[in-house]
């Protein structure tokens, strides 16, 4: 097997030790693992087809990887056989200012694409947290999210066109430079299809405008009702922030341990508010970013906001984001362990999810604190616990099933940008019905309709993957 | 384009599924776009579904039988000051949404351009998730009713441009927009209305080829949107205008020119996918082309 793989991509770029089986055998998922049975790191779309065409000739799995920051095992090889990784796939192949699009191979971080137009006044949109590391193909895979996609839109929004190796390993074009062209279109089964459609190995992404004006504040609310409350009276209020995300006093207390964030004591929550505007949108984005800012004040303050504070400077508004984006890392100082979940819910039903979030934390006995795309819906629960003992272990899994659950009953889905994985396969059914899974699994046999491209994900009950849906037992963590 | 040879009345989601039962090909969801469709006959099916209107304003999502009239629906949405952002529905359209825009399924079977599609995206990035009648007489869902979810596959944004090759939607959820905040941000444009007998031609290019396609097809322009880089010309149905790289063009009453999807690569997906989802050829055959 490494001979014939080395022949394809080079002796160099094939792993199969020791050292490589245990570092590819999770994602940031690392509750599944399943070492593969060799790793290759191919640098072209051709020579990612050849891999294909072996695997296909030998029966063997193979398994798509970018970072390995995905967050529900979509990237870990669960029958074993061959990681394809795209580490080695890092070239931004052309920038075309004048048509405001990049074509970059699918290993590039996503921070990268914005820094190769960022000169010219442009940015890559999708910002997921991971955005230093995770990479264009991953983004692809997962339809990846992140603050800014409740004005921005997530990847879906963003890809023109994309090359996808095929799981026979033919290369196809998916999309057009030009969008919405008549007919059909597949790609929003492949942006999103967790890798199983097939291996993106490069695309043309749009690049939009950097903002003009950019305001940041931090509403403080007296209780976590309350700002739920104010994000379902922003939206409600016909106001489009690019960001509205919330960190509940847990994840507060913990910023303030680690990073000595400073907030009012009577605070139970903060929602970080950003509004923007581009030269495109309005003539005067300053000013249309201060009216909408006035505007969510106004909203904020009826529902009870005890402060509110506009960055009144860059370094400031830094401040303010570091604060959302280091939230998880600070509750690493209250547990040892800490399992982050993510659901989504109708935004109108925040105040009742936040409520039943609390309750499930007492009555499983569990530290629950909230830090989340609030504007979208899009849950984050962050349970902390101790792993080493086995009582406390159960309460979280209970707990996060629970949560879970509580989304889908109040007409949410179990995952708004982490994705179903290997992570969520038994919870899928909780969304939908044998013949909606049917549809679906319809929908990938247009590409895939063997059992070799990252087999036991996404769909439930497939042929051979018994041993991972009992090991999961649907645990959402 | 030939007529219907017959036309069978659907007052129910029972009623739909005797038809796909009994009928070996059926035609349906055309309606107004029918100077865009491909030529074909078929049973046609004239629904008269129980409707079903969901808004929910807060979370800026409708749920709506996917027969619902858009205009209807527009104003419903606009009581509660939302709105879908198709520039069709707001007081600048383009000739195709002026003289094409009906019902919502037809929208979606077609997904024609419209002038705040560089805003406000279209109905790929609109639609939530669907409920479906598959060929076999099966409904099923895709998608949610939330505005973010990547849990499994999204079928319900494969059948946007699909002209019912696949199933037929029988609800459909979008995410909406407040209506003043894109009431704001419509710009007055110009344009001339289209007669929907006569030939069109529609033309999308990059934008650095876009002047040179406009000037191309000035003696027969229409109206052009020049966010979207697309241009609408009353070309005569023999001629041809000069192609771009990457460009893309949609044909109005030239017959079998209506639908050019050139691409081979694509082709076979499509021819894939209809053989995945309608084997025996049922559901608007021919609608995309020979497939």
């Amino acid at each position: 097997m490494i001979r014939s793989l080395a022949s394809i991509v080079g002796e160099d770029a094939v792993a199969a030790g020791p050292d490589a089986k245990k570092a590819y055998d999770t994602d940031a998922y690392p509750i599944e693992r399943h070492p593969p049975d060799v790793v290759v790191l191919p640098q072209t779309t051709q020579q990612v087809a050849e891999v294909v065409r072996w695997c296909v000739a030998y029966e063997v799995p193979f398994t798509p990887r970018g970072a390995g920051t995905g967050l529900s095992g979509g990237a870990m090889a669960a029958k074993g056989g061959v990681i394809v990784s795209t580490k080695r796939m890092t070239e931004i192949l052309e920038v075309d200012i004048e048509n405001r699009m990049v074509r970059a191979q699918a290993g590039v971080p996503n921070l990268k694409l914005t820094r190769a137009v960022e000169a010219f006044g442009l940015q890559f949109a999708p910002d997921p947290s991971s955005q230093s590391v995770s990479t264009l193909g991953g983004n692809i895979a997962e339809n990846a999210g992140g603050p800014h996609t409740l004005k921005g839109g997530v990847t879906h929004q963003h890809v023109l066109s994309l090359t996808l190796v095929d799981p026979v390993g033919d290369i196809v074009e998916i999309g057009s430079r030009v969008p919405g062209a008549p007919g059909p279109s597949f790609m929003g089964l492949v942006v999103g299809g967790e890798g199983t459609l097939g291996i993106v190995t490069e695309a043309w992404v749009r690049v939009v405008p950097t903002p003009a004006a950019v305001s940041t504040a931090l509403a403080a609310f007296p209780t976590i009702r309350g700002a739920t409350e104010a994000v379902s009276g922003i939206i409600a209020a016909g106001l489009v922030p690019s960001a509205l995300e919330l960190m509940d006093r847990g994840i507060l207390e913990a910023l303030r341990a680690a990073f000595g964030l400073a907030y009012p004591n009577q605070a139970e929550a903060l929602l970080l508010v950003e509004c923007d505007c581009t030269v495109e949108s309005s003539p005067s984005p300053a000013r249309e970013v201060e009216r909408e800012m006035e505007a969510v004040e106004e909203v904020c303050r009826s529902l009870g906001c005890i402060e509110f504070r506009i960055a009144r400077d860059e370094t400031e508004r830094q401040h303010f984001w570091k604060a959302r984006k280091k939230g998880i890392g600070a509750m690493g100082r209250v547990a040892p362990t800490i399992v982050t979940h993510d659901g989504v819910i109708p935004r109108s039903k925040l105040p009742e999810m936040l409520d039943f979030v609390a309750e499930v934390g007492r009555t499983h006995r569990v530290f629950v604190a909230n830090l989340f795309h609030a504007g979208d819906g899009n849950l984050h629960p962050c349970i902390a616990f101790d792993d080493r003992i086995p009582e406390q272990v159960a309460a979280a899994v209970a707990a996060g099933e629970e949560i879970v659950a509580k989304c889908v009953e109040l007409g949410g889905s179990v995952t708004g940008e982490h994705g179903v994985g290997i992570e969520k396969i038994d919870l899928l059914k909780l969304m939908f019905a044998p013949e909606d899974l049917r549809l679906q699994a319809m929908s990938k046999s247009i590409f895939n309709s063997g059992s070799l491209c990252n087999p036991c994900k996404v769909l439930p009950d497939q042929r051979g993957c018994v041993e991972h849906m009992r090991r999961v037992g649907g645990v959402a963590w | 384009m030939r007529p219907a040879t017959e036309r069978v009345e659907v007052p129910s989601i029972e009623a739909l599924a005797d038809a796909l039962e009994r009928h070996d090909a059926v035609r349906f969801g055309i309606g107004k776009h029918a100077p865009f469709a491909l030529p074909g006959g078929a049973v046609e099916l004239d629904f008269d579904l129980p409707e079903h209107l969901d808004i929910e304003p807060a979370d800026l999502v409708v749920s709506a039988s996917a027969q619902t009239n858009l205009y209807g629906l527009q104003d419903r949405l606009a009581e509660h000051r939302l709105c879908l952002p198709h520039g069709g529905l707001f007081a600048n359209p383009d000739p195709v949404s002026a003289a094409c825009l009906g019902a919502l399924d037809e929208a979606i079977y077609f997904g024609l351009p419209h002038p705040l599609e560089a805003q406000f995206g279209s109905w790929r990035d609109w639609i939530l998730g669907a409920t479906v009648m598959l060929a076999d007489g099966i409904v099923a869902k895709s998608g949610s009713r939330v505005v973010k979810s990547v849990a499994g596959y999204d079928v319900h944004k494969m059948l946007v441009g699909s002209r019912g090759a696949f199933g037929v939607l029988l609800d459909v959820t979008l995410r909406l927009q407040p209506l003043d905040y894109v009431a704001n941000r419509v710009r007055p444009r110009g344009g001339s209305s289209w007669d929907t007998e006569k030939p069109l031609w529609v033309q999308r290019t990059l934008p650095t080829d876009f002047p040179a396609a406009l000037s191309a097809a000035e003696p027969w322009l229409i109206d052009h949107d020049r966010p979207s880089n697309t241009l609408y010309a009353a070309l005569p149905s023999e001629a041809e205008l000069p192609r771009f790289a990457h460009d893309w063009v949609l044909r109005a009453n030239c017959g079998e020119a209506n639908l050019l999807i050139a691409d081979p690569r694509n082709r076979r997906l499509i021819e894939r996918a209809k053989e995945v989802f309608d084997p025996k050829r049922k559901l608007n055959p021919g609608a995309l082309g020979a497939v």
